[in-house]
This record gives structure tokens, C-alpha cells and sequence, in this order.
């Protein structure tokens, strides 16, 4: 039974310490999903100015999400433990911002997909 | 159920609510859903080793129940049903093959147990793959806040009076 323990604590240690995903892209991707719908995709390195998506949820609970240049984070929501937005913002892939009781998720990788962008096609 | 028996049940379900209580109104040292102290399983593991399992699960589905409606919402109810459920599955089979002495373990195991299976509900909610990253996170917090609340559990019942047992 410790053994279990131990190596799941191991286990544990290295996803934390060693993260697998690494690319030579320099692009942040971040992608809002609600009830796991992808509504919005944001190049976070060609984001210029800051805005904010608000999602509602079926309750009309609502998240009030702030895009950076650079980074992405919740503003507000109308949850009562608050711990997305305690999460703060987040300008590199790692654990995902997770409003649980609004079902929403925030979520960083790396990539150059063609994404929503107002800037990003300039000819 | 005699009267005496059901009074002390009632009285170990009222010290989980306040517990939880308590501890929603401290501030979250760590910003991670799911990453909690759950003090209230002191009493679900006191009641398991006191009174036994089907006890411990009618003190925990209380517990769960009124927390959520004093508390919570519709949505921590699920959580917390799957959590609390697997934790008792898990610690009633740990405990039924390990001595007094390694209530740690099974505690451990219980906060391990719990929260895989919160994880598991907030990815069937969710539906995003991305959330499975907290899983090391979550790991090593349930050992952590397992062994101090198998810690607690264990001097609370080296304290508690016996005969309120029986």
C-alpha cells in the first residue's frame, strides 16, 4: 500500500517537474470551451490590445474573461468559490484555468493554427 | 437504532458540517479546483472505525446533503457525492485488512480516491482532455491532506471516550 502511494507520489512529481509538451512554435493558443464546446480560439502572441469574452452559461451565470497580450485570465464569476479567478492569468501552457461550477475552461498550448485574431492576416 | 446511538451520530454529523464550515470560510492557500483540506473525513474515518460502514455512509450522505444545501449549490452536490462515496468505498476495504496504526494509509487512500473521482466528474462535465493535467496536483495533495487528516482521526479517537460506542 505505500508502495502505491510512493510511486504515484513519483509519478506525480515528475509530470509536475518535467511538462511533456515542448515545440519549437513560439505561438500561445488559447482556447475558451464551455460544456465542452469550443467557442473561441485566441492567439495570445498576436493579441494587440485587451478585451473581454463573456460566457453565460444555461443558468445565466456569467464569466467574465480578460484577454492580454500575452496572457489570458478570469476577470470575474458568478461562482461562489472564485478559484478560477484566483488562478490569475496565465501566459504559458500548464494546468488549465477551470471554472468547475460554470463548467468553463481556459485552455493554453502551443501551435500556429489559423485562429480568431482581428490582426493576424495583415496584407 | 437505539437512541443513545443515533444521538452520538447526529452529534459526529453536526461536527462534519461545522468542520466544513469552517473550512469553506478559510482562504485557499492553492488556487487549484479541488485542491482542499477535507477536514470533515476526520469524522467520516471516526465514524468508520467507531460504528462501522453503513453508519459511516448515512453520516456522510448528511453531512453531504445538508452541506450542500446550506453551502453549496447543484452542481458541488455531484462532486462532492462522488467524492465522498468513492473515499468510503476506498477506506472501508483499506481499513478492513490494516491495523488501527495505519488509519494514516487508509486515510491517504480515501483523499486519493476522492479525488480521482471529483477529476473524473469535472472531465465528464467538462469534456475537455485538458483538465486531466491537475491529476498530479490532486495527487499529491490527497497524500498530503490524507496522512494530516488521518493524523487527526487518529488522536481524536485516542481521545474519544469508548463507551460512547457501543
Amino acid at each position: 500500500m505505500l508502495a502505491i502511494i510512493a510511486l504515484l507520489a513519483l509519478f506525480s512529481v515528475i509530470m509536475i517537474l518535467f511538462p511533456s509538451v515542448h515545440t519549437d512554435s513560439e505561438h500561445v493558443l488559447a482556447s475558451i470551451y464551455q460544456d465542452g464546446e469550443l467557442l473561441e480560439t485566441y492567439d495570445l502572441s498576436l493579441v494587440s490590445e485587451k478585451s473581454t469574452y463573456t460566457v453565460t452559461s444555461r443558468s445565466g451565470r456569467q464569466n467574465i474573461i480578460e484577454i492580454r497580450p500575452g496572457s489570458i485570465g478570469m476577470l470575474h464569476a458568478d461562482c461562489p468559490d472564485h478559484l478560477c479567478v484566483e488562478q490569475g492569468f496565465l501566459s504559458h501552457p500548464s494546468i488549465p484555468i477551470t471554472c468547475l461550477p460554470n463548467s468553463v475552461v481556459i485552455e493554453l498550448r502551443y501551435g500556429d493554427d489559423t485562429v480568431h485574431a482581428p490582426d493576424a492576416i495583415t496584407y | 437504532m437505539s437512541v443513545r446511538k443515533l444521538t452520538t451520530l447526529a452529534l459526529f454529523t453536526t461536527l462534519a458540517i461545522a468542520i466544513y464550515a469552517v473550512e469553506s470560510a478559510l482562504p485557499t492557500l492553492i488556487p487549484i479546483p479541488g485542491i482542499k483540506p477535507g477536514l470533515a473525513n476526520i469524522i467520516t474515518l471516526t465514524v468508520l472505525h467507531r460504528h462501522g460502514r453503513s453508519q459511516a455512509l448515512w453520516v456522510l450522505l448528511t453531512r453531504i446533503f445538508l452541506c450542500s444545501i446550506l453551502f453549496g449549490q447543484a452542481m458541488s452536490l455531484l462532486y462532492s457525492l462522488a467524492g465522498g462515496l468513492c473515499c468510503l468505498l476506498i477506506m472501508s476495504l483499506v481499513s478492513s485488512f490494516l491495523q488501527r496504526r495505519f488509519l494514516f494509509i487508509t486515510s491517504i487512500m480515501g483523499a486519493l480516491a476522492h479525488n480521482g473521482a471529483q477529476l473524473a466528474v469535472a472531465y465528464i462535465i467538462t469534456r475537455v482532455p485538458g483538465v486531466l493535467a491537475y491529476l498530479p496536483f490532486l495527487i499529491i495533495s490527497g497524500i498530503i491532506t490524507g496522512l494530516f487528516t488521518g493524523l487527526c482521526a487518529g488522536q481524536l479517537m485516542k481521545y474519544l471516550p469508548r463507551s460512547e460506542a457501543q
